[in-house]
């Protein structure tokens, strides 16, 4: 009698049947060889194909089923206990012991009460409070220090509590006073010289009786010149601060601004100054100053300051420096070599005044830029006049400019914030926000299910409701979800909470400030793509959809309930 | 037992119930419900899994040796309680229009 070769679906079929029933779960297997036993009536293979696929889709929903039941299993039965099959509906205990779950939420308790955590969380409500803006009269930390200052009328702390006051005649005030109690704050009124500091709409320059006081103070500081020749560029402050860059077509205002003597005259005298400080180093001291004297290390304090400090018009340099650039340009075609030796000279120990004391990028990189303008220009001009000493000078001082190029140093400006440093920081940010809301979240539920669960623990199975299943299931997941974030939001913050604790540490040279303010605004940033979230419009569309999500939910089981469905 | 309720039942179970209607008292098997119903193996079984848990199915395994070659089968029929409520539901679908019969004798 002749054998004919099994089809390969009659070969295959059967083994991946048998593999389906070996792996469906116990308590239903029989339906799973009821599925198999049928498989040998299937002819063709098309149909083999179908029927197996079939008892796949059969596998995954007992799978589904099986593994949602068990959530609702008293620890220690299994799903083919007698007792399981009968237990009443919400009798599920948890799982994890007592012990463990207030280990565990102990442990998240004793990271969240970490000076660096606590620190961050503060911040984070600040960021996301309902105050809009950027408000230090809202911050703890500064409503300590004024509480002190009722009592204590520390010049310093004086100082810094005018810095961090949002209205105007408080500022002076308590400036005026620190400045009287102690001359050597006089620098407060250079940071106080446009005032409000947030609001350019309204801005009115200091007192002639203030600037007074300041010049005589630091007579010999560039910054102070600058400050003259900015009142006469910009006196209502409305006039785009580029009409003097380069390359733009002068306007009869900036025209008549060039021709200015006053103008002229204030801003040759910034470029001759001996010195050039934008008191930033004196801003850092008091800083550090008061948080170490008053206990109060605050890294937004620190972050709101220097991002206030008073800065000079980038442009009021470079539109000075252009005209020199154009006198010298005719003083040179009209064969006046040493008016433009002079003139080009004046640049240079500019440019060297800031790159010794300017504090920040922009500054650096300006005192760069102008310098390698005029001394590019200015060596030939010593060679053709025998002076090739100074030529040499200043070849070298050219050659160490250009060493110390840094193509990056404007990383930290916000503009900048594409550039790979800025948008790791931001996706700090992003994992600090997110680890802090879900701290915020977990942790109330955490305590919540642990108190129904002690409390409700010698509560016989059937009077368990709906809550004591909940806080069961909260029980087993939360702690391990609140530790989870914690640690989260402590190992994520903590490199930049170092970073500001030792700027903020007196005597400190090895955080710069720039460092600091990048690691002092990590848990305010977010990435640009994810930035949305953080807008009030995103909030009420996502807590809209999440109720809709409920109410259609809860609709749904109500539908459910009323009518049977077979 | 639901029988004294009126509950809602899906076209595919109706087609299911008639086919077990067509021979009330003898036994079906997976495969041949399946083909007089056309519905496919992973939403046959369910319903059949359905009906069993709510006692309106008797089940039953083939006796060993019956058919040789192939491994004993899982049969079915209704319960008489649930042959009359059935098809009441089969009429009541009919004469809402919410289903039709596609065997003739159900």
């Amino acid at each position: 009698m002749p054998t004919t070769a099994p089809k390969p679906n009659q070969q295959f079929a059967p083994r991946i049947a048998r593999a389906i029933v070996r792996i469906w779960p116990a308590q239903s297997r029989e339906w799973g060889q009821a599925f198999a036993a049928e498989l040998p009536a299937a002819q063709t293979a098309g149909t083999t194909v179908t029927w197996l696929i079939g008892g796949l889709m059969l596998l995954l929903r007992e799978w589904l089923k099986h593994a949602w039941r068990s959530l609702g299993r008293p620890v220690g039965s299994t799903a083919s206990d007698a007792s399981a099959a009968f237990t009443p509906r919400y009798s599920r205990t948890p799982r994890m012991p007592l012990w463990l779950m207030l280990t565990l939420t102990l442990c998240s308790i004793a990271i969240l009460l970490h000076p660096e955590v606590r620190q961050v969380l503060r911040n984070l409500s600040y960021e996301y409070s309902s105050e809009p803006g950027w408000n230090p009269d809202q911050w703890s930390s500064v409503k300590r220090l004024r509480k002190i200052s009722k009592s204590n009328r520390d010049p310093q702390l004086l100082a810094l509590l005018s810095l961090l006051s949002k209205n105007v005649d408080e500022q002076l005030a308590l400036s005026d006073e620190a400045i009287n109690k102690d001359p050597s704050l006089t620098w407060l009124d250079y940071q106080q010289s446009l005032l409000p500091a947030n609001s350019s709409s309204a801005q009115t320059y200091l007192s002639k009786e203030r600037f007074a006081r300041l010049q005589q103070w630091d007579p010999n500081n560039g910054v102070l010149h600058l400050l003259a020749a900015e009142t006469l560029a910009y006196p209502p402050r409305v006039e785009p601060l580029d009409m003097l860059i380069r390359r733009k077509s002068k306007t009869s205002r900036e025209k008549a601004l060039i021709d200015n003597p006053q103008w002229a005259s204030a801003m040759h005298a910034a470029f001759t100054a001996p010195h050039y400080d934008s008191y930033v180093l004196q801003l850092v001291e008091l800083i550090r100053n008061v948080s170490s004297r008053f206990s109060v290390q605050d890294p937004e304090i620190g972050l709101y300051v220097l991002s206030m400090r008073r800065i000079v018009h980038i442009d009021l340099l470079r539109g000075y420096a252009d005209v020199l650039t154009d006198r010298v340009a005719s003083l040179e075609a009209a064969g006046k070599t040493n008016e433009a030796i002079a003139t080009y000279s004046e640049m240079l120990h500019f440019a060297q005044q800031i790159s010794l004391d300017g504090k920040a990028p922009f500054e650096q990189y300006l005192a760069q830029q102008i310098g390698e303008e005029a001394a590019t220009r200015l060596a030939p001009l010593y060679d053709s006049r025998g002076r090739s000493e100074e030529a040499s000078l200043i070849r070298f001082q050219l050659e160490k400019w250009k060493a110390e190029r840094d193509p990056k140093i404007l990383r930290y400006v916000p503009l900048h914030y594409r550039w790979s440093q800025w948008n790791s920081l931001a996706w700090s940010g992003l994992i600090i926000t997110v680890a802090g809301f879900a701290v915020s979240l977990i942790m109330p539920v955490t305590f919540i299910a642990l108190f129904i669960v002690v409390r409700r623990r010698k509560t016989p199975p059937e009077l368990r409701g709906p809550a004591d299943f909940w806080a069961s299931l909260c029980a087993d997941s939360a702690p391990w979800l609140s530790l989870a974030s914690s640690v989260l939001l402590y190992v994520t913050y903590h490199p930049y909470a170092r970073i500001c604790s030792a700027f903020l540490k007196e005597g400190d040279t090895s955080t710069g400030i720039e460092s600091f303010l990048s690691a002092a605004m990590v848990p305010a940033i977010l990435p640009d793509d994810v930035g949305f979230i953080s807008d009030p419009y995103f909030h009420w569309v996502g807590i809209t959809t999440a109720l809709g999500v409920l109410l259609v939910f809860f609709l749904w089981r109500m539908i459910l309930r009323s009518k049977h469905s077979v | 037992m639901n029988m004294g309720r009126r509950i809602r039942i899906s076209p595919q179970t109706l087609s299911l119930l008639e086919a077990l209607l067509h021979k009330p008292t003898a036994w079906h098997h997976g495969y041949a419900l399946s083909q007089q119903t056309n519905l496919a193996s992973g939403t046959l079984y369910p319903i059949l899994m359905r009906l069993e848990k709510l006692r309106w199915l008797e089940t039953s395994w083939e006796q060993p040796g019956t058919a040789a070659g192939r491994p004993p089968r899982h049969l079915y029929r209704l319960t008489s309680e649930a042959r009359t409520w059935a098809r009441e539901e089969l009429a009541d679908a009919q004469k809402r229009k919410f289903w039709k019969p596609a065997l003739n004798n159900a």
